[in-house]
């Protein structure tokens, strides 16, 4: 784990003071490698930064890595989309991975016990233990109608982050238990990837 | 009978803390002992002394964790140590010197294998070659078991050492390998043998001198 002195890592000006769980970046990796073919693989992993191509595989889950270990690969499966809805998909997909491998390893036994009344209140340490920088909170004024706002606040420069969230956010309300489970990102575009603030509107059943 | 009601604040209250628990214990479970639980309530709470003794396990948890790691740390430097000083070993358990001109001597201490011996025969066939050595003697004073393994070992070094036109004389055979080399049936009768170090030496020291002599002067003995 490193970072300079400034906080950039030198490539693309991008802001590394933010870091992420080495857990996330495996993950990460493991979508990478499961679905695409070897040659979009190749081409992937080759565009990666050296920093996060030395360190490609050897990541230790519970260790903590700038955000560029993360978000090389988030920028590298939405560029290789055709379009940006196909970008998003892919990057909800990659999500829905984290989450899932979140919940049969570190979070196992949280989900059996799991709420989205629970979820609610624990949201902001459920992200603090797998970030540093940015803040996630929750409204919980509409729970009662199976719908639920979380705000994403000071990303900045966390590019493409939010569109796993989605997918990540989806995978655990159906691993509660839920149905029909849906959800609207406000605030994020691929032309914008990396914005200060985004939203998230839950609903399931 | 009555059923005890559970108020339902309590139960969240109870469950959230539960959650809190279950993720401190799987940052542990992952490896990371940095992890402490933090709650506002009062010490004498239930929960609360709960939150303490967790906390007091993974700091125990924590200190026994940089113990090993130092532990394993100096292990790993400790077999790094090993890894030299066994090269070390191997590199003197094979010293091939030149005693006398175009005269090499190998001495054999410990037990002989098939690696140790290919590495021995590899370094003496390497100095005859350097050297352009017309003998050597491997001296064996320091073998107290001989069984037909190293006899063999032996006999093959010896074949090499033919190869590459040089006399192989072995030394320092004590009564009891005698005896065993000859209960074994083991026939080294291909090889020259001499009682210790010192005969081998000026043999092959004797022998050279008179080859000398004789390409530059008759013989003395011709002349009386």
């Amino acid at each position: 784990m490193s970072t300079t002195k400034d906080g950039t890592n030198g490539n693309d000006g991008e802001n590394t003071l933010g870091m992420t769980r080495g857990y996330i970046v495996q993950s990460c990796i493991a979508y990478v490698d499961r679905t695409y073919d070897a040659a979009t693989r190749a081409r992937i992993h080759a565009g990666l930064p050296a920093e996060v191509k030395a360190l490609a595989g050897r990541h230790n889950p519970v260790d903590w890595y700038p955000r560029i270990h993360t978000t090389a690969f988030f920028r590298a499966i939405a560029l290789n989309e055709p379009s940006d809805d196909d970008a998003y998909r892919a990057l909800f997909r990659c999500g829905r991975s984290i989450a899932e491998t979140a919940t049969h390893t570190f979070m196992k036994q949280v989900m059996k016990i799991i709420s989205p009344a629970l979820f609610t209140k624990k949201v902001s340490d459920l992200w603090a233990r797998d970030h540093r920088g940015g803040r996630l909170t929750a409204d919980a004024a509409r729970l009662d109608e199976n719908r639920l706002t979380v705000h994403l606040t000071d990303i900045e420069g966390f590019d493409y982050v939010a569109p796993t969230a989605s997918g990540y956010f989806c995978y655990a309300f159906e691993a509660m238990g839920k149905t029909d489970v849906e959800c609207v990102l406000t605030g994020w575009s691929m032309q914008k990837p990396g914005p200060r603030d985004v939203a998230f509107d839950l609903k399931w059943k | 009978m009555t059923e005890r009601q559970t108020d339902p604040r309590i139960a969240e209250t109870i469950l959230e803390h539960v959650a809190d628990i279950l993720l401190a214990l799987s940052d542990v479970g992952a490896g990371d002992y940095s992890t402490r639980l933090r709650t506002s309530l009062p010490d004498d709470h239930p929960l609360g002394t709960l939150y303490t003794g967790i906390n007091e396990m993974i700091a125990s948890l924590q200190a026994e964790q940089e113990r090993s790691s130092v532990y394993r740390r100096e292990l790993e430097e400790k077999l790094a140590m090993i890894e030299v000083q066994r090269a070390a070993i191997r590199e003197l358990s094979t010293p091939v010197m030149e005693v006398w001109d175009g005269v090499l001597c190998l001495p054999v201490v410990g037990a002989l294998d098939g690696a140790r011996s290919s590495e021995m025969t590899e370094a003496l066939l390497r100095a005859i070659v350097d050297k352009k050595a017309r003998t050597t003697i491997i001296d064996i004073t320091g073998i107290q078991v001989m069984d037909t393994g190293t006899a063999d070992h032996f006999l093959r070094m010896a074949k090499a050492v033919r190869l590459l036109g040089a006399q192989c004389v072995l030394t320092g055979i004590n009564p009891g390998i005698a005896q065993t080399i000859v209960h074994m049936g083991v026939d080294l009768s291909d090889l020259v043998t001499h009682r210790t170090l010192r005969d081998a030496l000026q043999d092959s020291v004797d022998g050279h001198d008179d080859d000398e002599f004789y390409e530059h002067e008759p013989p003395r003995r011709a002349l009386t």
